[in-house]
This record gives structure tokens, sequence and C-alpha cells, in this order.
């Protein structure tokens, strides 16, 4: 699997995290004022779900230790001590397309 | 690295004052002291004047296991007397709250009036060979005072007035009260397994919030949370967190609650929309203002390992219906029994106490440091649990952090 | 069509099981669009009715969203309900009264009786099925320990 359509703009609010599963990939989408990112569904920390978590501006926020990402730039926030992965995404026409040719994992401990 | 027998039994390597032996949470005797030497000479927190606006109006309740009432006065005065009977020590008034022109005893039907008289002994002749007469038959009358509506008690006469034992921690509240015309709209009661100490310092002690979903989600993650000093009253014990140093308040992100709203209707006269302000008033009454309405807590410990907390909830006397519904609605979704707060904390407090009962855990941690300059500390600091402790140490003559330890005590 | 005694009864008591299996979606699809779900109570210290949850849709399904990540009592409830009286309102709504007993069990297995109330349900008859348009859950019980983050 390459690029795949993973939902459509309108399927994710703004300032909202939506999760998806593209065939045995759950990942979730985010939309962080109108720019869409793709990451897997947990956070790298530990597991918590990050579909719970928040975005404020560019940042998402993990909802447990609050580790924080900016989402465009993948810089590390706030108490965050190890990188989020992301998926590359595009937007054509509508459509959240999303690189899946490999599906991202943490190797949690 | 796991600790060997020796390390886990000796105190931990921090200061003196950064720790508390788990005994001051179990041990009996240290109990009975406590009762004693600290619970009867402190001001206790009773009720709100709302839950008793009229002549007549009462509230029962206890305190170092001695069963209270409070009571209007025909004067208006809130007076409160042991509410035993003089005759063969019945409790007299036994519902929770009422109204009464006069105490009559169901045992043998002696009657009080509402100072606290002796008004009537039935067959009263037979009391003529020996006595007691009435005017020796009165009830004993505790010493009751009101501040910002809040009702308190205190066994010692000789302690300091309510109003110089708040101090100036009243700049928390005291503008807040004055300015709202509060009424009680909530109250619930819960018994725990666990010591009165850990529950009034779980409020006091900020760096529980991570604890809580709903303290990280609207609390924590709001950008200015750490930067409310604590207020300190070494005098007296107690302490608040309000406005950050450069007065502007901390705002609560509600919104960051799936589901909720941030809170800019119905904000309190004094509060900022979204602020919130805590206040711990030693030894265990909290006042906290968030927003829309205002919590006050306190609890009353049967003994070391068995306290019953007490939770009321205040909103503005005479307002609408639907604002009073939202009102309530919003103090239940952070407090009370089915909430997203107040359910988990009574955890906390069973949960620690479980393993401090059987000596499973020796000593309570209590170092945090997190200076924010001028001598003041951030919320998640202890600095107010060790205040506590210190204030403890005096009223004890003990080190909490080794309170048997006799030799330190007798000094 | 109209709406049995006993299709009300289903409905109530499967609300019980859904809620006893947190079953949160399905339990949230037996409630109207913008149905009122309360626990009330009558509290004789300050002598007035008192909330302790007032939640519509979007509240309660925020609230049941965050639950796993809560820090919450370990265990597990069940309700036992009874449906003592229907009463009609006309062709649309009626009025459901359940008395509810709900137990604990530890995750050690002792079991006690947590809390006993009463729903007072407005049920919507207007469609094909029935659906809760507002519950209150008046509970006699005030002394519930930790409490929970479920409605009851
Ligand atoms: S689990 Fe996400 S920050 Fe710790
Ligand atoms: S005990 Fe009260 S009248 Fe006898
Ligand atoms: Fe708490």
């Amino acid at each position: 699997m390459s690029w795949q359509q993973v939902c459509t703009t309108d399927d994710v609010d703004e300032d909202a995290i939506e999760e998806f599963d593209v065939g045995d990939i759950t990942l979730l989408v985010a939309n962080a004022g109108g720019e869409y990112y793709a990451f897997p569904p947990n956070c790298p920390h530990q597991e918590t779900p990050l579909s719970m978590g928040m975005i404020e501006g560019e940042t998402l926020i993990c909802i447990k230790h609050l580790w924080q990402w900016n989402l465009r730039t993948g810089e590390l926030g706030d108490n965050a001590e190890s990188p989020l992965l992301k998926y590359e995404v595009k937007v054509e026409e509508g459509a959240v397309m999303v690189n899946l040719e490999k599906e991202l994992k943490y190797n949690y401990q | 690295m796991p600790r060997t027998a020796e390390e886990f039994l000796s105190p931990p390597s921090v200061p003196e004052d950064c720790y508390v032996s788990s005994s001051v949470y179990t041990d009996p005797d240290l109990y009975a002291e406590e009762e004693e030497k600290l619970l009867r000479r402190t001001w206790k927190f009773v009720c709100h004047v709302s839950e008793v606006p009229n002549i007549g109006d009462y509230r029962t309740h206890d305190w170092t296991g001695v069963p209270l009432v409070t009571v209007r006065s025909p004067d208006k005065k809130v007076r409160t007397f042991v509410n035993s009977c003089s005759h063969r020590g019945s409790r007299v008034v036994r519902y929770p709250a009422g109204n009464m022109k006069h105490m009559t005893c169901f045992f043998h039907l002696w009657e009080y009036d509402l100072y606290g008289n002796c008004t009537y002994q039935t067959r009263d002749e037979g009391y003529e060979a020996h006595g007691p007469t009435k005017e020796q038959a009165g009830l004993r009358e505790v010493r009751t005072d009101t501040f910002c509506g809040l009702v308190f008690m205190n066994f010692d006469g000789n302690a300091a007035p309510l109003r110089e034992y708040i101090g100036e921690t009243a700049t928390a509240f005291e503008s807040i009260f004055g300015e709202n015309d509060f009424e009680i709209f909530h109250l619930n009661r819960t018994h725990m397994k666990g010591n009165w100490k850990a529950w009034f310092l779980t409020n006091c002690d900020f760096y529980h919030e991570w604890g809580h979903q709903v303290n990280r989600s609207t609390n924590l993650t709001s950008p200015d949370y750490h930067d409310r000093p604590w207020r300190l009253n070494h005098a007296q014990g107690h302490g608040y967190t309000a406005r950050k140093l450069d007065n502007e308040p901390f705002v609560v992100q509600y919104k960051n609650y799936k589901g909720w709203k941030n809170r800019d209707g119905l904000v309190l006269r004094g509060l900022q929309p979204g602020e919130l302000v805590l206040t711990d008033l030693f030894p265990n009454t909290s006042v906290f203002m968030r927003t829309t309405c205002v919590r006050i807590n306190h609890s009353t410990p049967y003994g070391p390992d068995h306290t019953v907390m007490e939770e009321r909830g205040l909103g503005i006397k005479g307002e609408s219906e639907a604002d009073r519904r939202q009102r309530a609605k919003e103090f239940t979704q952070v407090w009370g029994p089915y909430s997203r707060n107040g359910a988990e904390d009574v955890a906390f407090v069973e949960e620690s106490h479980r393993c401090q009962e059987f000596g499973a855990n020796k000593y309570d941690v209590i170092s945090r440091n997190e200076p924010i300059g001028d001598g003041l500390q951030r919320p998640q600091s202890d600095a107010y649990v060790r205040l506590f402790y210190d204030k403890w140490g005096d009223y004890m003559g003990r080190p909490a952090n080794n309170p048997k330890n006799l030799m330190t005590a007798a000094e | 069509m109209t709406i049995s005694d006993d299709q009300i009864k289903n409905l109530i008591y499967k609300s019980c099981r859904l809620l006893d299996a947190e079953e949160f979606d399905d339990y949230l699809d037996l409630y109207t669009e913008d149905f009122e779900y309360k626990v009330t109570n009558y509290s004789p210290e300050i002598k007035s009715d008192q909330e302790w949850m007032d939640a519509n849709r979007a509240e309660l399904k925020g609230l049941l969203a965050n639950v796993p990540l809560h820090f919450r009592l370990l265990g597990s409830f069940m309700r036992h309900a009874t449906v003592y009286d229907i009463e009609r309102n006309g062709a649309d709504t009626a009025n459901a009264l359940t008395y509810v007993t709900i137990y604990y069990t530890t995750p050690e297995g002792a079991t006690s009786v947590w809390a006993v109330g009463r729903y007072h349900d407005k049920i919507d008859v207007s469609g094909d099925t029935p659906l809760i348009a507002d519950r209150n859950m008046k509970l006699e019980t005030r002394e519930v320990g930790i409490g929970t983050h479920l409605p009851m």
C-alpha cells in the first residue's frame, strides 16, 4: 500500500483528531487549523490513545503526561522526551491522502 | 534500583521537613492526642449560614466524637451546643437539619431553649431533694463565630478569635464572599477508610492533579498553570493560590474536556471567566472558587482510619431556576460523587491508607520544591504540605517525621 | 404502530444491561437526540432536592469517552430493575417509573448494594421504537463511597 485516501477533509473538524482504519492499519488524522496530519494511534510514551489528546494551534498534546509535539515541524514541545512518528499527508480535492507504504510503529519497552 | 529492607525502613534521604512518618495517619495514640491538642483547639468549619437562615434552624454534626447541634437562637446569633442531654446523656437533636422551637430530649422529655437553658424537667419535684435544678442543667455551649458566611466552632475558649485565626488568608475569599450573596445547593458526605490529614492534604497537593484526567486536560494544559504562587500564612498554617504574579487570573481550559465548554457565563463577582482560586485553612477546611460556584470541603475524623468527608456547593441566592441548574451542573461536573474529580480523591486517600495501615509504606515524601522567585513556590511544590506539618508539630509538640521520638518530643 | 408497554419495559431493561456491560455507544442509542439525563436526590441536610449529575447528549458522550482515561473504581455494577408503572401522555410520550437496585462487585468478587433509587423516565413513543427522552435517576442512597463516573 502506498498513497491511500483515508478520509475527506470534512471528516475531521478543526482542532479535532479522528481515528481511521485502512486495511490493517489504524491511524489518526488531525486537523490543526486546516492543515491535516496523520500519525499512529498511540502515544510514543505509554501507548495512551492520542485520539483523546488535544490540538492547540499546531501542537498535539497527549492527555496522559502532556507530552507535546509541533505537528508541522515535528519539534518536541513541553514534557516530550521522544519524537512523534508521522505519515506523509497530501490533500487532493478534499481527499486526505496518506502514504501508508509502511505502518509506523513505536518500539514500546 | 529496588530498596533493601534496611533502606525501606530508614527515613528517605531528603531534608528533615521533607518527609513525614506514616504513623501520623495510622497511630491510634497519636490520633487521640490530635483530638486533644489540635482538633479541640483550632476552629472547625460547621456549615454555611444559608443552612441556618431562620430562628430555630439547626444542623447537627460531630467533632472529635462529640455530637453537636448548631442553631440560630431567637436573638439571631448562631450558637453551638454539645448535643447531649444533661440528664442521662442521650443525643437531644437527632435529625441532620430542620427547624425547632426548643429542644426536647426524647428519652425523659427534658427540654432546652435555643440558648441552651434547661427549661423543663419532667416531674421536677423528684429533683427537689438532691438536684440538679434547671439552672444547673443547661447544655454545654461551644464557642461559635461566623466569617464571610462560614460558621466555625472551637472547643477552646482561650483560642484566638476566628478572624484573627483566618488572618491574611482572608484576602483569597473575603471580597468574593462579600460581593456575592451565597446559598447552599449541594451537599454530599462520604465515609472514607483513611486519615483526615490525607484527605485535606490531597486538596493541597496540586501535584496530584496529574492523577485526574479532568485536571490534566483542563488545568494542566493551561499555559500559565505553574505561574500562580502559593501564598502561605506561616503564623496560622493556611495557604492559598489565586492570581499569578502579574495579577492576571489563572484560567481553566474547560473546553479541553470532551463535551464541555469554557465557563464564561454566570461568573461570580470578583472572579474572571474560567478563574480558579483555592484556599486551605488549617487544619482541614478548603474553600474553592471555581468561576461559577464555590465548593467548601471539610472532614470529620472518627479515628485515625475513619474520616467522613463533607462537600458543599454554593450558588447565588435568589437566582433563576435555569441559572441555578447551570451552576449546579458545572459544580457536579467536577465535584460530588458522580463527578470527574471529587470521586477520585477518595480513592487516592484510601489506596495510600491501605499501604500505610500495616507498614507497607513508612514515610510520606513531601519534598517537591518549585521556586518561582521572591521566596515563593509554584503550585506543584509541597511548600504548603510542609507548612501544614510544621504547624501540626507545633500543636502536637512532636515532629511529624518522627512523632514517637520522645527525646525530640520532650524538647 | 403503537408502542406496547412491553417494548417500553424492554427499553428500560436494555439500558440497565448496556450500562452494566459498559457498552456506551449502544447505551446512548437508546436515547433521543436531545435527551436530558440526571442523577438527583433529596438531601435532608440542606432540605432540598439536589442534582449530582446533569448531562445532555454531548456531555454524556464526552464523559463516557473519557471514562477509560479516568482513575476509577475497579470492579463491576449490576443493575436490577423492575418497571412499576407506565403512564401514557397522549400518543407521543409515556412516563415510566422503575425501581432500581445497583449491586457493586469488587475485582476480588465481594458484592454489596451500591445504591437504590428510581428511574423517572419520559419515553418517546412517537416512532417505530421507543426512546428515552429524559431520565431522572432519583437516588435514595446518598453515600456511595468513592463514587463513580458512570451514569446510574
Ligand atoms: S502516555 Fe502520552 S505523554 Fe505519557
Ligand atoms: S436523657 Fe434526656 S431527658 Fe433523660
Ligand atoms: Fe483531587
